[in-house]
């Protein structure tokens, strides 16, 4: 699958040196050469047809199916020779290796571009094979759009290029594509494209204009001609019924600019009358003409096409709005999700059973219905960064105690609730790690006499106690509420505490429930100072040291989709301890339900502490979860290279291979069916499969386990 | 929030064309993975899932990024069709599509909200959460009695096939010095049994 190499056409065999093919020479460009000996045209006639530059054509290749290329240059020798400089395109059969899995139309080419052998070609005028119809179909702006007509008249469509020095397919076009003025590689401007059929509508007048214009026109570069006078206007304006397939001519392209679409009124047919005629304009009128009817086509067309593709936007837009409202209002949570942030999801489940808890149902949420989730801004993880939760920490951990110190007063109520809520407190005081110390100190001895009373109280509370748990439920959802409205749920406590002074007076166990701090919000924690200032050591260090020091714990039954900094959040939360924590990756048979994190301390005490906690008492997450803590030792590797099941070698043979796979990258394969490794090879993917079907049945009875038990839990 | 989402969205596209690989010898490197992957299509990354807690015997296991996820679906077709070694045979190498919970850098999934909460003693789930602690261990165990059963029927049948090519190369051997110092084609002269004729050395 060679590249394109230099091609080497031999002429036509057709064309004898007593058969003349009919050959005209079009509009001259210029002068070229050493000696100024060489000219340069923009057009000619061959056979009958005519060809300009850039124009697309077939180059007969002996043997094979003809090439593809435009036309670059066109000129003539001193000896009389006619040569034209072609850039290829690339049919996808030519560059198949290259294209790998690209998917390509069948009529679709790419125009070569970068530098090297293929890009393009002098070849003998008389090697083209006929002209060629290829459409570019890129959505670039700068790309005339072709209508749907056009692409399935053309030839060849093309969007993307073909770097030859890469052998890369390249999706945008550059300024400059292998050379080629990327104006050239777009689809040409309607005027000049429906030159050719105009010109047989206008011609009489075409050349009237094309007088008037060339008297005109010669010193003018790329301004617009603005003395165009009136009489050429309504001249003009005539000429703008005849055309009827330019869509450029439009009333409104007249009325926005007048002077300036006049022009490319009268470029038109200026080019119109130039292929194939002798007239020899000026190359300045020329280009004048051309590069303003560039500007003004682009300006046109980008209209058109821009304003499509808006409206296409637009649209688009709007039918995703309307997807998503409709499936808003598909799970009973209509307007307000739109609006509120957090209230969606608790808009969503108080429209379920009033036993989900708003909060925790953000599992069942996913399930039901993904687009609320997403639209919600994810709580406090939106919030930036952590000096706000810090800042925030700090009020509502004040607020905590004081609400303690109130709660302990109180009689009756949740006095074991109570208890365990001081319990927690007081075990946050002994770490002494966080800026509020003070303030929980000052808090302690306020609850140690309130502790005492809640021991002695607590055979009494316990009549008392399963009531409020099960009102809990259903006040809970409107205290999230609350809280939700303003939006950041760590200061629940702030608004509850807006409501002690009342409790005090009475007892409302449901109000005890929400300030208990039993449910942690888990967020972001506070970094501890040190880690602000230098990076933490990779995981595998500080895997390592801890392994060694054993202070190392392996986690459980979480939600295997928790990220590591998840993790040492909910530790930070629960236990008030800093960790690094790591998720274990799923590799083929970890278990899909339960995740396991392998967190390090630094402190052996920490660890112990974590852990005891975590083994005693029960951490539940998200209020389906007991955590599972244990200590773990890594266990030990077996030497440099451990063994490896199912990499056989002969014996014999073994020293001389290591050899060989010492010197060799990579030594990979599939297996032929005619060696023994075949059905070797089979027979493990035979044990490959059987032990995936062991892994799965384990699973899903795990499952089945799993989902017993948790049906079982009172509070969901 | 609206850049978590395209975040989110950037890894879970970058999922779609990642593929998991495992069974791989312990002696392949990123280079072994690439240079053997890229006749498929165009391997942007491999990284290696490292292995804290299982018996270091159970074969390494990489995570391979793709250009797109065509090629990954290739990938995974052509390596569950048909026997690919990778670094020495005969065991297979085994692919599938990646899951977002293999990355270790994989970012937080937006909307999630994680709460938790301790139990005290009162609390009726208490017993409900022992239990489903309890039943947890018993998971753990369970799996990790499974992956050892794994690898002993692993070490079985690589013993087996061991065997197998031992005796077959044995037998080849046979075969070849017989042919070689032409033994074989006078005893074929003499039963009248064509046999090839050894080359010359």
């Amino acid at each position: 699958m060679a590249l394109v190499e230099a091609v080497k056409v031999e002429p036509l065999a057709v064309l004898d040196k007593d058969e003349e093919v009919e050959f005209v020479w079009g509009r001259k460009r210029g002068i070229g050469g050493k000696r100024k000996e060489v000219q340069f045209y923009e057009s000619f006639t061959y056979d009958g047809v005519e060809y300009a530059l850039y124009d697309c054509v077939y180059m007969h290749k002996e043997g094979e199916l003809p090439y593809i290329g435009k036309i670059i240059k066109i000129w003539e020798n001193p000896d009389k020779s006619r040569k034209i400089k072609i850039h290829w395109f690339f049919r996808s059969t030519e560059i198949l290796y290259h294209l790998k899995d690209v998917k390509v139309a069948e009529n679709e080419v790419f125009l070569a571009s970068g530098e090297g052998t293929g890009l393009a070609n002098v070849n003998p005028l008389e090697a083209i094979a006929g002209r060629c119809n290829v459409i570019c179909t890129s959505e670039d702006n700068r790309n005339p759009q072709p209508s749907d007509e056009e692409v399935k008249m053309a030839d060849y469509v093309f969007y993307r290029a073909f770097d030859v020095g890469t052998c890369a397919i390249l999706d945008k076009m550059i300024d400059k594509v292998g050379g080629l003025d990327v104006k050239y590689v777009f689809n040409r401007k309607e005027s000049e494209k429906a030159s050719h059929v105009l010109k047989l509508a206008s011609d009489k007048k075409d050349n009237k204009t094309a007088v008037e214009y060339r008297a005109n026109g010669e010193s003018f570069g790329l301004k617009p001609q603005n003395h165009l006078g009136a009489a050429k206007l309504s001249h003009l304006l005539g000429k703008s019924d005849v055309d009827g397939q330019n869509s450029l001519v439009r009333p409104d392209a007249v009325q926005r600019d007048t002077n300036v679409s006049l022009v490319n009124q009268e470029t038109a047919k200026e080019v119109n009358s130039v292929p194939g005629e002798k007239n020899s304009h000026d190359l300045g009128v020329a280009k004048a003409a051309g590069k303003s009817s560039h500007l003004v086509g682009r300006n046109d067309v980008d209209a058109q096409s821009s304003a499509i593709r808006e409206d296409a936007l637009h649209g688009d837009a709007n039918d995703s709005h309307n997807e998503q409202q409709s499936t808003m209002k598909g799970n009973a949570a209509p307007v307000l999700v739109v609006n509120s942030k957090i209230a969606t999801t608790v808009v969503h489940n108080q429209n379920t059973s009033s036993e989900e808890n708003a909060l925790y149902s953000v599992k069942n949420d996913k399930k039901v219905n993904t687009l609320p989730i997403e639209l919600v801004v994810a709580c406090e993880r939106g919030k930036p960064l952590k000096d706000l939760s810090i800042w925030d920490d700090r009020p509502s951990k004040r607020i905590k105690v004081n609400g303690y110190v109130t709660l302990s007063e109180d009689k009756g109520g949740d006095n074991v609730q109570k208890s365990t809520v001081c319990t927690n407190d007081k075990e946050v005081m002994g770490t002494g790690a966080t800026p509020s110390e003070e303030r929980k100190k000052s808090g302690d001895s306020k609850l140690s006499g309130g502790l005492d009373k809640n021991m002695q109280n607590r055979k009494d509370g316990a009549a008392l106690d399963i009531r409020p748990p099960k009102k809990a439920n259903v006040d809970s959802l409107k205290v999230k509420e609350d809280k939700d409205r303003s939006n950041m749920s760590i200061r629940k406590p702030v608004d509850n505490v807006g409501k002690l002074p009342k409790l005090s007076a009475g007892i409302s166990p449901k109000e005890v429930e929400m300030l208990g701090g039993k449910s942690l919000i888990i967020t972001r924690r506070p970094i501890a100072e040190s880690s602000k200032w230098f990076k933490a050591p990779p995981w595998e260090e500080v895997m390592q040291t801890s392994n060694e020091q054993g202070t190392l714990i392996l986690l459980e039954n979480l939600n295997p989709e928790y990220t590591s900094g998840e993790v040492e959040d909910i530790i930070w939360h629960a236990c008030r301890e800093n960790c690094t924590a790591k998720m274990v990756q799923r590799t083929a048979f970890s278990s899909p339900y339960s995740g396991r994190a392998l967190v390090a301390f630094k402190t052996r005490e920490a660890a112990e502490r974590v852990s005891k906690k975590l083994t005693e008492g029960c951490l539940m997450v998200s209020n389906q979860r007991p955590l599972v803590a244990g200590f773990v030792t890594l266990p030990k590797m077996e030497g440099n290279t451990p063994t490896f099941a199912g990499h056989l070698c002969v014996d014999k043979l073994r020293l001389q291979s290591q050899r060989e796979m010492k010197e060799a990258v990579s030594t990979s394969h599939c297996s032929q069916p005619n060696t023994i490794e075949h059905e070797m090879g089979i027979e493990w993917r035979l044990l490959q499969s059987r032990s995936d079907s062991w892994w799965n049945r384990l699973y899903k009875q795990q499952k089945e386990e799993l989902r017993k038990i948790t049906s079982e839990l009172k509070r969901k | 929030m609206e850049s978590l989402m395209k975040e989110y969205a950037a890894f879970e596209e970058k999922v779609k064309r990642t593929i998991f690989i495992d069974s791989l010898s312990p002696a392949a490197t990123e280079a072994v993975v690439r240079a053997s992957l890229d006749q498929f299509g165009n391997v942007i990354q491999v990284k290696f899932i490292p292995n804290y807690l299982e018996p270091k015997n159970v074969g390494l296991s990489a995570l391979v990024e793709l250009e797109n996820a065509d090629q990954a679906k290739t990938i995974i077709s052509e390596i569950s069709s048909s026997s690919f070694m990778i670094c020495g045979m005969p065991r297979p190498v085994r692919a599938r599509a990646a899951e977002a919970e293999m990355f270790d850098d994989r970012p937080i999934k937006p909307g999630r909200k994680i709460v938790c909460r301790w139990l005290d003693s009162s609390d009726p789930d208490v017993e409900v959460a022992k239990k489903m602690k309890h039943l947890v261990s018993k998971h753990a165990e369970e799996a990790k009695f499974c992956l050892k059963h794994q690898l002993e029927e692993e070490e079985n049948l690589a013993k087996k096939q061991t065997e197998i090519l031992n005796a077959t190369y044995k037998k080849y051997e046979l075969i070849d010095s017989v042919v070689g110092n032409r033994v074989a084609e006078r005893l074929a002269e003499r039963y009248r049994v064509h046999v090839a004729k050894a080359e010359q050395q």
